[in-house]
């Protein structure tokens, strides 16, 4: 009895009294999409393992979808996305409401389409 | 969705920690199903329990039973031969029946998508409150989910 | 190749039935044979000292016309493997069962028979097991020309429990749903006053079709949803299924690599042995054990977070190497948390196992013998703990473990209290393991170059989890896709272990026995 006391009073305290602390640098969290960098290779739509990115030729521009409800947060579209458009932060406060905030689309201008078919700079 | 990078964390959580003194005027009960997960969520579920987390210390506890249970924790993509066992969970939970959806499988069918045995969401089968997005979400991000579906619930009233 | 091994000796006996043979390497030998001589060919293996690795159906009527069943032997005394390759024609799809002769082989033909539509002739108890009973009869969702994502009306259940008669048996159903924050699986317990007489269960509810869905997507894909199979051994899958794929591709995977692979599935282990030994005070109501193994395990967790940027391990295996920096400043971090988890973990086991309530209602309970360990093929820690030493990393080395010095605990007892105590052995052994990489880590690159992966040949990786072995085995299609994949895990393997051990125990231990074991459902299911 008299042990357990004591190695309790070892341990100490080791709850955390504010939950919320930054993730470690390493952690691959929140993705980060600057549309003003990406060039429409859809290296990124390849790679993803969940089939959580997409791109849809709208009427002036093309559009790039991504849905959090597929994403596994594996970091390989940050990885092959040569122009970096894509960054993944260590923000994980991600939970909503409202489904539709699940899925983020962003415009990418045709003329960032590179010529040459398939191809990456 | 994205937080508000003006205030530090630090904020954020005194905050956070307020407002759940305010909404847990009574304490919350939470039952968990899972309804076809990998276990990665259900074990960060758990890590909530442990004493570096320990989210009982603001009335928050897993309970045995749906009919003691306010919110619904579910994980995974619900399956066919759990189809069954998720609903007659949700029949059996008490009002207001808020339902959390816990990981990618849970949110939107994750990497396992729809198939012969898997629907692919559980929002397919019984409305969702809030959803937790992550794979698996962190312990912290669970309970951030807990924290919106109780907002959620006040603003209706 | 040496003489007398047993690929050598199975040759010689069944000379004039082999149809064909070739060797996948030295150390595995696959021999082609008529299904009316799967019987004795197993038999023979058996008494040989073989035992059934993993056995997996496969739909080929698109390559060779028919569809194969390949059972997989391992020798653990040899380090070789033997894999009996016999067709199955669609219009007569009945093969002879083995299960009489060799109990472990059970699950795996009532699950070719669930998903393939083979029938297991004279099997003692063909009845639904993968998918439950309301699933159409005559339906098989792994056949080629059954699309993946097809939805399926529910039929009258078809599926039967252990009927008692005679006066004062209760029948006692618990699940899927279970009180606390564990996976759902049904047992049906047939008890006299306390005591358990006969423990049915029914699990496979997590079944999510993961074969099937990995069927056709691209290998890189698929990686990830090897790392998906289960929460708590998802490394051990990833680099499983890695293995198998770079034995394929003959990969030659670099040493750097190797060892971090090394090093974080020590890790795996670490933390849910650990965890484990914490979790099972919550079977006898021993708080202080429950909460010690928690704190110990989540710092495990945040190390884990720090260094791979994930707390399950994800997403740092790739074909061909780790997608992982590792520098020197984790190296000391490293040391340093393990050092002061070691320690706390020192404490911690010798207040708990001193202590009475643990030596009173863990001796004894749930005892698993050598004998039935041996007969049902238990692996793992489980099977250590009843005295049967097999571990993938001695008897079939992969990785870099031949170059790392380490013993294999065995204890003989078999009980609670031994699964517990192999645990707390093997975390020991751990530590040391992960010292040595530590200071063996060579430099260099940390990911090779990955060819062509040739289309249609098949390969497995193996990895002893903590849990036991997974098997892995894969059969690439064109394109660097995946034509057919086959889990098993250490949890299908045991799961009939608890079904057996529990009987006469009282119904209250059974949450004991059961975290004694600490077996996936996901793992299992799929």
């Amino acid at each position: 009895m008299f042990d357990m006391l004591k190695k309790i009073w070892q341990t100490g305290q080791v709850t955390k009294t504010l939950p919320f602390e930054e993730a470690p640098e390493r952690y691959r969290g929140q993705l980060l999409i600057d549309p003003d960098y990406c060039n429409g290779c859809e290296e990124c739509v390849t790679a993803c393992p969940a089939d959580a990115l997409s791109f849809e030729k709208e009427e002036s521009h093309l559009q790039l979808t991504i849905s959090f409800a597929k994403c596994i947060y594996c970091g390989l579209c940050e990885e092959v996305c040569s122009p970096r458009a894509i960054r993944l932060t260590n923000e994980y406060l991600r939970a909503t409401k409202n489904p539709k905030e699940l899925t983020q689309t962003f415009k990418i201008q045709e003329k960032r389409i590179p010529m040459t078919e398939g191809g990456k700079q | 969705m994205m937080t508000d990078n003006a205030r530090t964390l630090e904020e954020m959580g005194k905050e956070l920690q307020k407002k759940m003194k305010k909404v847990l005027g009574r304490s919350l009960h939470i039952r968990h199903v899972d309804s076809g997960s990998c276990n990665g969520c259900d074990f960060e579920m758990t890590a909530l329990l442990n004493p570096v987390y320990d989210i009982q210390r603001f009335g928050v506890d897993f309970v045995a039973s749906p009919r003691h249970a306010d919110m619904l924790m579910v994980t995974g993509g619900v399956t066919r031969h759990l189809e069954e066992a998720v609903l007659r969970t949700y029949e059996a939970a008490a009002h207001p029946k808020m339902v959390v959806a816990i990981g990618a499988c849970a949110c939107g069918g994750g990497i396992f998508g729809e198939s012969y045995a898997n629907y692919g969401g559980v929002d397919k089968i019984i409305p969702v409150y809030v959803y937790v997005p992550g794979c698996p979400p962190r312990p912290q991000a669970i309970i951030q989910g807990i924290l919106l579906a109780l907002d959620k619930w006040y603003d209706r009233k | 190749m040496k003489t007398n091994n047993p690929g050598d000796q199975v040759l010689h006996a069944f000379n004039s039935q082999v149809i064909h043979f070739d060797l996948k390497n030295d150390n595995h030998v696959v021999i082609d044979i008529a299904k009316e001589h799967l019987p004795s060919i197993t038999r023979y293996i058996r008494d040989l000292g073989g035992r059934l690795f993993t056995m997996v159906g496969s739909d080929e009527l698109n390559i060779r016309g028919d569809f194969s069943l390949y059972y997989v032997f391992a020798f653990d005394k040899d380090q070789s493997l033997i894999t009996v390759r016999v067709s199955v024609s669609e219009q007569e799809p009945g093969f002879p069962s083995v299960t009489d002769d060799l109990p472990s082989a059970n699950w795996y033909e009532r699950e070719v028979y669930d998903l393939f539509g083979l029938e297991p002739v004279g099997h003692p108890h063909l009845s639904p097991l993968v998918l439950h009973g309301d699933w159409p009869e005559g339906i098989y969702p792994m056949r080629k020309d059954f699309p993946a994502n097809m939805k399926l009306p529910r039929m009258k259940n078809r599926d039967q429990f252990m009927n008692y008669e005679g006066e004062g048996v209760t029948q006692i159903p618990v699940g899927p749903i279970h009180a606390g924050i564990i996976e759902p699986g049904h047992f049906r317990f047939g008890a006299v006053g306390d005591t358990v007489l006969h423990l049915d269960a029914r699990l496979f509810y997590t079944h999510r079709g993961l074969e099937k869905v990995s069927e056709g997507v691209s290998i890189n894909k698929a990686l990830f949803l090897a790392e998906r199979i289960c929460g708590v051994c998802a490394l051990s899958h990833a680099v499983s299924f890695a293995q198998a794929i770079e034995r394929i591709g003959k990969i030659k995977v670099p040493a750097r690599a190797e060892y971090l692979r090394m090093l974080f599935l020590e890790m795996e282990r670490l933390y849910n042995h650990i965890g484990d030994v914490g979790n099972v005070c919550a079977g006898i109501g021993f708080s202080f054990g429950v909460s010690q193994g928690a704190i110990l395990k989540e710092k495990l967790m945040q190390l884990n977070e720090k260094l791979t940027g994930h707390r399950y391990l994800r997403g740092i295996t790739t074909i061909g190497g780790v997608r992982l920096e590792f520098n020197h400043d984790d190296k000391i971090l490293m040391e340093k948390t393990l050092g002061d988890v070691r320690r706390e973990f020192e404490k911690f086991v010798g207040i708990m196992m001193s202590h009475e309530i643990v030596s009173d209602r863990m001796t004894s309970t749930g005892r698993l013998t050598r004998e039935q360990v041996e007969e049902i093929g238990t692996v793992g820690p489980a099977a250590r703990a009843s005295g049967r030493n097999i571990d993938v990393r001695k008897s079939h080395p992969y990785l870099l473990y031949d170059q790392i010095d380490f013993s294999v605990p065995v204890l003989t007892t078999g009980d609670v209290l031994a699964r517990v105590q192999q645990r707390i052995e093997e975390t020991y052994q751990s530590f040391a393991i992960i010292g040595q990489i530590l200071n063996q880590l060579p430099e260099g690159p940390i990911q090779t170059r990955v060819g062509e992966i040739p289309a249609y040949q098949w390969d497995m990786g193996w990895t002893e989890s903590a849990r036991g072995e997974n098997v892995h085995w894969v059969m690439t299609g064109p394109d660097q896709t995946v034509y057919r994949y086959r889990v098993r895990s250490a949890a299908y393997s045991n799961w009939p272990a608890v079904a057996l051990a529990v009987p006469g125990n009282i119904v209250p231990d059974f949450p004991l026995i059961n975290k004694s074991f600490e077996l996936c459902y996901a793992c299992c299911d799929r």
